[in-house]
């Protein structure tokens, strides 16, 4: 073995990765020892040293004997195309081959994470390779087990970013499965949560794609007159238990007794879980409702018309419209909402929401100070193969077959049958309770009579939380009562002049659209010359950017974009493709842009149509 | 014995490219049901081909040797090399003139059969 090429590795290592060259020295033999694995060398009938590993009895070839590289080409064959920009992941180093193969097979801009989980095979490969040519100009990270492994999530997580996961390729080197399952299913999973909060996203934005805007210009009018969810800061006492009221079956089981806890503490319900309240005579002190598409009729008693309500500006419209009382905002990062605030010197505040109405209480109530936070009714799961408590959706909800649904730990059983996006929910409820309680002194209590484990939840029946926390009288509904709208009259009158506008507002975009149209027919027309103009080509694609940069500008341009995602997201991924040459790239960008500026001058219109219907006609 | 010949000689790509494509760890375990068909090859090659030097003797049965280590260590590495870089080398030897381009040509057309 040559301690020197050991020496120029460390010290190519240590100009790419500062403080891996000492982590290494520092931790070689603790790691060599724990790993319990042998990596011997054979000479492969090439004349090339390959590796062996040789652990608990076993022997097993890291490369073959009779041709190392075989393998190697045909796994990077079988990749197929690797677009430019794309993230490779590529598990294992006891064959660098792969590597190399990789690298002939892909321009400088593919980013490659070589992750060996075993540190016994790249201590090894450190006395054997020449890291320093096989990394040459690319940008490669690398991540050893016992070394920086620890980063391997936040790693991944960067290459993923800006729309990169459609491009993703990754292979796990043969053996390695038999040598460190564990390690290769960790990193499995890391990839599958990437991929999968990437489509989630994708995937909500267009299930909502065709109400999110007519929400969202309807419930916006209520801002004017409406209330902040901060205004609730320091105005209710936070010496009292919050409870979060959620839906779920096991709501059933102790919906009773929860009346004792009505003014004794501050009482937040999920918009789902009205009816069967209000059928109890309890009235919740507020009530949350934040998806686009949820049934009115889920609330639709008179009861709850006038019970604060926190919502979002691109809940279902027929839910603001039939509720009367306060509606309380937050800040959901819309520009066109901010705008209502900045042209009156105000601003709104925003939280994170986590995605279900749960969690938008649950995490106002956090912000608020309430130092014992309680959920009731919190199941996550399909406690009895039900989906939600009797009264909500139905009087008596049926049962369901719940064979085919992924298995979580419970609160009272073993394991309880829920679907991936409750699961998602319930691991955001502990992530953030994890993180809340860094900062913050506050008791998590889990009165769910059943159903998913919450992690960071004290478990406790409803009845003696209520007995030991609901020891003091308060009236809710004077505080709120108390409070005045964000803007006065004033300011309320400035807001419907802005309202107003907002048609013209929209009718820009369809103006720019329509530049942006010809912009790129005169890209098309460029490219299709024979002999193409380079400096006129690059004149039009400044004009492009400029065109571009304008839309983006606009600032109903928040909505367009959630509205016509499938669109953006051809655009999005399409600028990670390369063409042959500069005239194939710019017919290319000329038929997405048409295509898109058609699809963008189609939407806004609609959008205008929504605004005139809505904002415009305010009095 | 031609098209025996041939159709082990496909099943080793076979199972080497869907191991590969497809991500599939039970390679060896598939390839379980190619040893006798193997060793069929082998007996047959050793009798009805003349004039075998010494070294090829050695090289099968080294070729047969990793094979049954693969079989007992469950060595994904060294069962697709045995197979792939070793016998299907000897396999090829047999398979009928004009093999190759046949089945380019068939791959070809296919191809452009499905864009058009």
């Amino acid at each position: 073995m040559s301690e020197r090429r050991k020496k120029q590795n460390l010290e190519a290592l240590e100009k790419r990765f500062p403080g891996i060259a000492k982590l290494i020295e520092e931790k070689k033999e603790e790691l060599l020892e724990a790993e319990g694995l042998q990596v011997v060398e054979e000479t492969a009938f090439t004349g090339e040293h390959i590796l062996v590993a040789e652990k608990e009895g076993r022997r097993l070839y890291l490369a073959g004997r009779r041709n190392p590289l075989a393998h190697p080409e045909n796994q990077v064959a079988v990749l197929g195309k690797i677009i430019s920009n794309a993230p490779i992941f590529i598990v294992g180093m006891g064959n660098l081959h792969y590597f190399e193969e990789l690298d002939n097979n892909a321009d400088e801009s593919v980013q490659v994470l070589l992750y060996e989980p075993l540190f016994p095979i790249f201590y090894r490969q450190l006395y054997l390779a020449d890291f320093e040519k096989l990394m040459g100009k690319r940008t490669v990270a690398l991540v050893v087990g016992g070394i920086n492994d620890d980063g391997l999530d936040s790693i991944i997580g960067a290459m993923l970013r800006g729309d990169r996961v459609p491009l993703m390729k990754y292979f796990v080197l043969p053996n390695y499965i038999e040598l460190c399952l564990g390690r290769i299913e960790g990193f499995l999973k890391i990839l599958r949560e990437h991929s999968k909060s990437y489509f989630t996203s994708l995937g909500t934005k267009m299930f909502f794609r065709n109400d999110i805007a007519d929400n969202f210009y309807n419930n916006v009018r209520y801002v004017r007159t409406g209330y902040k969810a901060f205004q609730l800061l320091n105005v209710i006492p936070t010496d009292i238990p919050a409870f979060i009221v959620s839906a779920g079956p096991s709501l059933n089981k102790n919906i009773k007794e929860l009346k004792r806890a009505k003014n004794k503490s501050f009482i937040i319900a999920v918009d789902t879980a009205i009816k069967p309240l209000v059928k109890e005579g309890i009235l919740p002190d507020m009530f949350a409702t934040l998806d686009g598409i949820k049934p009115v009729e889920l609330v639709e008693q008179e009861e709850a018309k006038g019970i604060p309500l926190l919502t979002k500006l691109t809940a279902t419209k027929g839910m603001l419209d039939y509720h009367t009382g306060k509606k309380f905002f937050i800040n959901e990062g819309f520009r066109y909402a901010n705008k209502l605030f900045e042209i009156n010197q105000k601003s709104i505040e925003g939280f994170p929401v986590g995605g279900s109405v749960a969690t938008l209480a649950f995490s106002m109530v956090c912000h608020l100070g309430f130092r014992k936070i309680i959920f009731v009714g919190q199941d996550l799961a399909y406690t009895d193969n039900k989906s939600h408590a009797d009264g909500t959706f139905q009087e008596k909800m049926p049962e369901e077959n719940t064979e085919d649904f992924i298995m979580v730990p419970g609160n009272y059983k073993e394991e309880v049958p829920t679907l991936s996006n409750l699961d998602g929910y319930r691991k955001w409820f502990g992530e953030f309770i994890k993180q809340w309680e860094k900062g913050h002194y506050v008791e998590f209590i889990n009165a769910t009579e059943g159903g998913a484990r919450i992690e960071g939840t004290v478990l406790m029946s409803l009845a003696d939380v209520i007995d030991k926390e609901c020891t003091k009288e308060v009236d809710i509904k004077s505080y709120i009562d108390g409070l005045e709208p964000i803007f006065n009259k004033d300011e309320q009158l400035r807001i419907r002049g802005y309202f107003h506008e907002t048609p013209k507002q929209i009718y820009e975009i369809v103006r720019l659209a329509q530049e942006g149209k010809k912009i790129y027919q005169q890209l098309d027309k460029l490219c299709c010359n024979g002999n193409m103009d380079r400096r006129a080509y690059q004149k039009i694609l400044k004009r492009v950017k400029k065109n571009r940069k304008e839309i983006e500008g606009n600032v109903h341009f928040d909505l367009l974009l959630n509205s016509m995602v499938t669109a953006e997201q051809i655009i999005r991924s399409g600028q990670f493709f390369k063409y042959g040459t500069m005239e194939e790239e710019g017919r290319e960008l000329a038929r997405q842009g048409k295509e898109y500026m058609k699809l963008l001058e189609g939407y806004a219109k609609v959008l205008r149509q929504i605004a005139e219907e809505t904002v415009a006609k305010v009095e | 014995m031609e098209k025996k010949i041939q159709e082990l000689y496909e099943t080793i790509s076979f199972l080497g490219f869907h191991a590969t494509y497809s991500r599939d760890n039970k390679y060896v375990q598939n390839c379980q049901g190619l040893i006798p068909k193997i060793q069929e090859f082998v007996c047959w090659f050793f009798t009805d081909v003349p004039g075998l030097e010494e070294g090829v003797y050695r090289n099968l049965a080294d070729i047969l040797k990793d094979c049954e280590t693969a079989f007992c260590e469950n060595d994904h590495v060294l069962m697709m090399d045995a197979l792939e870089q070793g016998i299907a080398g000897y396999l090829e030897m047999f398979l009928p003139e004009g093999y190759f381009e046949e089945k380019e040509i068939a791959y070809v057309g296919e191809e452009k059969e499905t864009e058009s």
